[in-house]
């Protein structure tokens, strides 16, 4: 059962292409570039319409759990529960009228949410969404995610300038410096991982999350058990997050990912109360969907990159489907930054800069260190303890340096 | 796959042309985006992935912003340039390119390359086991030169003191 | 059939429109600009060699990376010292920043 849920794509996709040969068979032979090609066509067609199709579900899911969260009830007139909202929305946003401002700069405003869907679809393609489900299979995945994810920046820029407006600007102009902070944690305590698989093919980094115990000889009802067990500690155990290092990647990779994506609390860029929408400001009808569609995007590819780097991957208990854990990994981390979108407030421009600068770009160093002494330190304990102990100590002293204890009691004379 | 670096010829050289000769500075910049972006592709095509992917991350994702932050923080914010490329003090500049230019594709032309490619995988093993170990000593320098940029482009682009105005 | 001489023309052309850019653009920035797109076409010229003559040495690779990496220091600092320059003259036109000449 668990083997036909995890090769169900592929028997779809066979299923085509016997279907296609033999439909041309009936005229002429069959070329032999057919199962390439639709190979390459079917892929393309299931990350175009799957990912979206997640985009409409989590814009859903993002209004209900902050309505709960805020103790409102969130969508609730279109379908039930509200659950064709993202349709309604979708129809709202095709037919408005496009606005572009008189005085915009009209080329490169056009171009700019283009940019933006492409590079953030151009992401997808080096994440293994399960075993054998892989877009591209680069042997530089990891680093042409970062390349691709770099381009964003750019058409953000492109936005806020193109608009030929005051809050844009200033949005552009703080989205790329947040973007060009965070972007080197970012990549950094991607590094770890790299470093400790010493591969940047994103199918080699889930493979290597896979342990390999084996019971010998299973007998009777105890070696049964044991064999549960050990299935499920070779498929949970490996996981990179479980390691201090990994860990502590892990925790510097969401935040400083919270930021790339500009989401709360580092939303500057697009704040509501100072610049009102950033650099959409200016944006309307399909534009500003399709800029909608590449933040969305951006957020689920950058969740299956942490999922894919820390959190094993597609591995799990064959309860599930690779694939099946793939998703469930990625809508966990989604459930959790819209959890932190409701929940925190938005941080000033000197924390934002500070929090980049003098704890997680020094973190992340060390995180590096950190990995390379458990790698090389052949008892895993011990260097799992040293991993630790390191983390520990410096996420101890550097959290000194940004919390700020000399805030005097206010005193409220008119309230 | 011939027709992949014609489309990427052009690509560049219409996006590098665009890039020095637009009067608004910001427009320049997105076109040398769109250039650096063609290069990339160049790499990709040598079968060079890993510089690809270098070209992009450094380029597009580094230097092209530093440019357009220097745009901003110089010029109007507009980008408009009130000197256009094709004034009469520039044309001794289109001559001498266009001389050199000449020079570079004569002396090409006495030596013909006409050696096609032997297909070779480098993987990313390869180029980190060189760089930590051939190439170790430039690889250090390399970073020492980069941590002096880094300091000194701090250093210089600080606020200066005020009283000294 | 793409030959290492299509390589070296496309390097050509690019350098000299590099040069173009340095030449007949004021804006030092424009001029920066221009010095990048000449190191690319050193770089183009650099791995095609690297691809069509002797691709085991890996040298060609290995020098396109430094070249990169110079040319990332190189565009900080001199952009770096475009703002310092731009906060004393109000101008970034190279040839009104002439107080040396005397």
């Amino acid at each position: 059962m668990y083997e036909f849920f995890d090769q169900i794509i592929f028997k779809i996709g066979n299923v085509i292409i016997a279907v296609l040969t033999w439909l041309i068979s009936l005229f002429a032979t069959p070329p032999a570039w057919l199962p390439a090609v639709v190979w390459f066509v079917f892929k393309v067609v299931l990350i175009i319409a799957t990912f979206p199709a997640i985009f409409a579900m989590t814009t859903w899911a993002e209004r209900k759990i902050l309505g709960r969260i805020q103790n409102r009830l969130g969508p609730n007139r279109v379908g039930p529960v509200g659950l064709f909202q993202p349709i309604a929305d979708g129809i709202k946003t095709l037919t408005k009228e496009d606005i572009v401002p008189a005085i915009a700069d009209k080329p490169i405003h056009t171009m700019a949410p283009v940019i933006a869907v492409v590079a953030s679809f151009l992401v997808i393609a080096v994440l293994p969404i399960g075993r054998n489900m892989i877009g591209a299979d680069l042997n530089i995945g990891v680093l042409f995610f970062f390349a691709a994810g770099s381009i964003s920046e750019v058409s953000i820029f492109m936005a806020g300038w193109a608009s030929r407006n005051k809050y844009s600007l200033l949005g552009g102009m703080r989205a790329i410096a947040q973007m060009v902070s965070y972007e080197i944690p970012f990549i950094l305590s991607a590094v770890t991982v790299v470093m400790v698989v010493g591969s940047l093919s994103t199918s080699q980094i889930v493979s290597a999350q896979q342990l390999h115990l084996l019971v010998e000889d299973p007998e009777g009802l105890g070696d049964l058990l044991k064999r549960v067990v050990f299935h499920f500690y070779n498929n949970i155990g490996g996981w990179f997050v479980f390691q201090p290092w990994g860990f502590f990647g892990f925790v510097i990779f969401f935040t400083s990912s919270l930021a790339e994506l500009n989401r709360s609390p580092f939303d500057l860029p697009e704040a509501e109360s100072e610049i009102i929408a950033g650099h959409h400001t200016e944006y309307s009808g399909f534009k500003f969907a399709l800029f909608a569609l590449s933040e969305y995007i951006s957020m689920i590819a950058v969740c299956g990159l942490a999922s894919t780097l820390f959190l094993g991957g597609w591995n799990g208990p064959h309860l599930l489907p690779s694939w099946g854990w793939f998703f469930l990994k990625v809508f966990s981390l989604m459930f959790v930054m819209i959890w932190i979108r409701g929940t925190f407030p938005r941080l000033r421009a000197d924390q934002l800069m500070g929090f980049a600068w003098k704890f997680l770009l020094p973190l992340s160093l060390i995180n590096i260190f950190s990995a390379g002494l458990w790698y090389h330190i052949p008892s895993r304990a011990f260097g799992w303890l040293a991993s630790a102990l390191i983390m520990g100590g410096a996420y101890h002293f550097l959290s000194r340096g940004v919390v700020t204890r000399d805030i005097e009691k206010r005193i409220y004379r008119f309230a | 796959m011939d027709y992949v670096f014609y489309i990427l010829a052009i690509w560049i050289v219409g996006s590098g042309l665009l890039a020095i000769l637009q009067r608004n500075l910001v427009h320049c910049a997105v076109a040398l985006i769109a250039f650096f972006a063609g290069i990339a592709g160049i790499f990709f095509s040598l079968h060079a992935e890993f510089l690809g992917a270098i070209q992009v991350v450094v380029y597009v994702g580094a230097i092209a912003v530093l440019i357009l932050f220097a745009i901003m923080l110089t010029r109007h914010v507009t980008g408009e340039e009130e000197v256009s490329p094709f004034s009469r003090h520039a044309i001794w500049g289109w001559i001498a390119s266009a001389a050199v230019l000449c020079v570079l594709l004569y002396s090409l032309d006495k030596q013909m390359f006409a050696i096609s490619a032997e297909p070779s995988q480098i993987t990313m093993l390869d180029i980190g086991n060189a760089m930590m170990q051939r190439y170790a000593v430039p690889f250090e320098v390399i970073s020492l030169l980069l941590t002096a940029a880094l300091v000194g482009a701090v250093v210089i682009a600080l606020e200066e003191p005020r009283e000294r105005k | 059939m793409v030959t290492l001489t299509h390589y070296l023309v496309l390097a050509a052309v690019v350098f000299c429109i590099g040069l173009a850019g340095v030449l007949t653009r004021r804006n030092a920035i424009m001029v920066l600009v221009g010095l990048e797109m000449m190191l690319n076409a050193g770089n183009i010229n650099l791995v095609a060699f690297w691809r069509y003559l002797g691709s085991q040495a890996m040298s060609g690779q290995m020098f396109a990376i430094f070249a990169i990496a110079v040319a990332g220091a190189e565009a900080a600092v001199g952009l770096a010292l475009l703002i310092a320059v731009y906060r004393h003259f109000r101008n970034v036109s190279v040839e009104e920043i002439s107080s040396l000449k005397g």
